[in-house]
C-alpha cells in the first residue's frame, strides 16, 4: 500500500527555526507581550481567552537573507480566510511586499502561540491589534537596525515596501540585508510601537489579497486533516446506532491496518 | 484483476473489487485531492470523471471502472490551468476549499457536455455538490466565466 505522507510536524521551536527559517533570519527567543498591554487600544475579548494572544515578531515573523518574509498563521483555516488575513495584517504593518511573504501554519501549541480556537467568527476581531503590533514592531526593529548601520537617528529612516529608506541620503537596505541585525534587537515595548495610519494600509480593507491556499485548493493540493498521515497513526470509526437514542451500540471501533 | 486508467496511466488492482474507487484513489494511489465527504453520494466532495462523466467515487466500486478512464482533480490539467480552475481563481470561489475539488470536477464535466449552460442548467448540474461555506453564487459565476472565457 502506498500512502501520501502529508506529515504534520509538531516540532520544537529549535526544530522549527532550523526547518523553516534560514540562519540569520529575524528570530530570537520568544518574549511574551502581555495581552493587556498589547490590546491597550480597545478591548476585544481576546485578553479573556485561555492562553491569551501573542504579538511578538520574534515568535511570528522571520526574514531570510534573500528577503523572503515568513509569517506564522496562528489560527486555522475554517473558510473565513483567517489563515490569510492574520498574516496579511502583519505584512501590512511590516510594509512587506505580499508577493515575498510566505505563510506557515503554527502547530497546535497554545502555551507558545496563545489561544488557537478558530471559532466564534472572532479570529480577526481578537487579532487585528496584536497582528498590527507584531508587524509594526518588526518594522521598527528593521528601521533601528538600518539606522544603526548608517549611524543616523532611527526617526530619519522608514520601512516601506520591503526595504528601509533613509530619505535624506537616498540610502536603502532591503529587509533581507537587515534581518540578522534586526533579529538581535529586543521587541519594542507595546507603548513604543507606532501603528500606521489607516490611510497607509497596503492590504487591510482593500479586498485585493486572495487566500494563500487558492491555487492549492483548485488543484487538489491543499492538505486537510483527513489527508494527514502520522507515524504509527491508528484509525477508528464512530459506530453509530441504527436507531435514534440507542446508546447500547454506540462506540468507537478501531480499524486494523 | 481489474485494469483501468487513472489520469492517463494504466493501473491494475487485484484486491477486493467492491472497494470504493475513492478509497483506491486516496489510499492506494495517494491521490488525496479527491475528498471524502459523506460516503453515500449525497455531497459531491468525491466527484471524479469516469470516461468524461462526473461520478461519485465513494459509491463507485473499483470493479465498475474496469476498462474505463478516471480523471481526478490532480489530472484535470497538468498545470492546474483548466478553464474552470482559472475561473475559480479569478473569482476567488473557494473559502475552506474542502468541497472544491468535487465542485470543479462537476463543473468541468458539465462544460465538456454543454459549452454554454444556462443558469438553470448550471444549478441542475451542480445541485448534488454541497458547500458548507456557501460559495454557490461564486461557483455559478465562475462556471459562466469559464464557459464564455471571460
Amino acid at each position: 500500500m502506498t500512502l501520501a505522507h502529508a506529515v504534520i510536524e509538531n516540532v520544537s521551536r529549535r526544530g522549527f527555526l532550523k526547518g523553516v527559517l534560514a540562519t540569520g533570519s529575524l528570530v530570537v527567543a520568544a518574549k511574551f507581550v502581555p495581552p493587556r498591554a498589547a490590546l491597550a487600544a480597545y478591548a476585544t475579548g481576546a485578553e479573556k481567552m485561555p492562553h491569551g494572544v501573542r504579538s511578538d515578531p520574534h515568535l511570528l515573523v522571520s526574514i531570510a537573507p534573500d528577503g523572503i518574509v515568513t509569517i506564522v498563521a496562528i489560527r486555522s483555516e475554517m473558510g473565513t480566510g483567517s489563515r490569510t488575513s492574520l498574516p496579511m495584517i502583519v505584512a501590512d504593518e511590516l510594509e512587506a511586499d505580499w508577493s515575498r511573504v510566505r505563510v506557515v501554519q503554527a502547530p497546535g501549541d497554545e502555551e507558545k502561540y496563545g489561544n488557537q480556537d478558530t471559532d466564534g467568527s472572532r479570529s480577526l476581531r481578537h487579532h487585528i491589534q496584536p497582528m498590527r503590533q507584531c508587524g509594526a514592531a518588526a518594522r521598527q526593529m528593521l528601521e533601528t537596525a538600518a539606522a544603526k548601520r548608517w549611524g543616523v537617528d532611527p526617526g530619519e529612516v522608514k520601512g516601506q515596501n520591503h526595504e528601509v529608506v533613509h530619505k535624506a541620503s537616498g540610502r536603502k537596505l532591503g529587509y533581507g540585508e537587515l534581518a540578522a541585525d534586526a533579529s538581535a534587537l529586543p521587541t519594542p515595548p507595546a507603548d513604543q510601537i507606532k501603528l500606521k495610519d489607516a490611510n497607509a494600509f497596503r492590504y487591510i480593507g482593500k479586498g485585493t489579497t486572495p487566500i494563500v491556499d487558492l491555487f492549492d485548493i483548485t488543484t487538489g493540493r491543499a492538505i486537510y486533516s483527513i489527508d494527514a498521515r502520522l507515524p504509527g497513526m491508528k484509525y477508528a470509526i464512530v459506530a453509530r446506532p441504527v436507531v435514534m437514542s440507542n446508546r447500547s451500540t454506540m462506540g468507537v471501533v478501531p480499524l486494523p491496518i | 484483476m481489474v485494469k483501468f486508467q487513472v489520469n492517463g496511466q494504466t493501473q491494475s488492482f487485484d484486491g477486493d473489487p467492491s472497494m470504493p474507487l475513492l478509497w483506491y484513489l486516496r489510499d492506494e494511489l495517494g491521490l488525496i485531492g479527491t475528498k471524502f465527504g459523506c460516503g453515500v453520494a449525497l455531497c459531491g466532495a468525491c466527484t471524479v470523471h469516469v470516461d468524461g462523466e462526473a461520478a461519485r467515487a465513494c459509491i463507485t466500486a473499483v470493479n465498475d471502472i474496469a476498462g474505463r478512464s478516471v480523471i481526478t482533480i490532480e489530472g484535470l490539467d497538468a498545470n492546474g490551468n483548466h478553464p474552470v480552475q482559472k475561473a475559480w481563481r479569478a473569482l476567488n470561489v473557494p473559502q475552506c476549499g474542502y468541497c472544491q475539488a468535487g465542485q470543479i470536477m462537476q463543473a468541468a464535466a458539465l462544460l465538456a457536455s454543454n459549452k454554454n449552460p444556462s443558469e438553470e442548467e448550471i444549478n441542475s448540474a451542480m445541485s448534488g455538490n454541497i458547500c458548507r461555506c456557501g460559495c454557490y453564487q461564486r461557483i455559478t459565476a465562475a462556471i459562466k466565466a469559464a464557459a464564455t472565457g471571460a
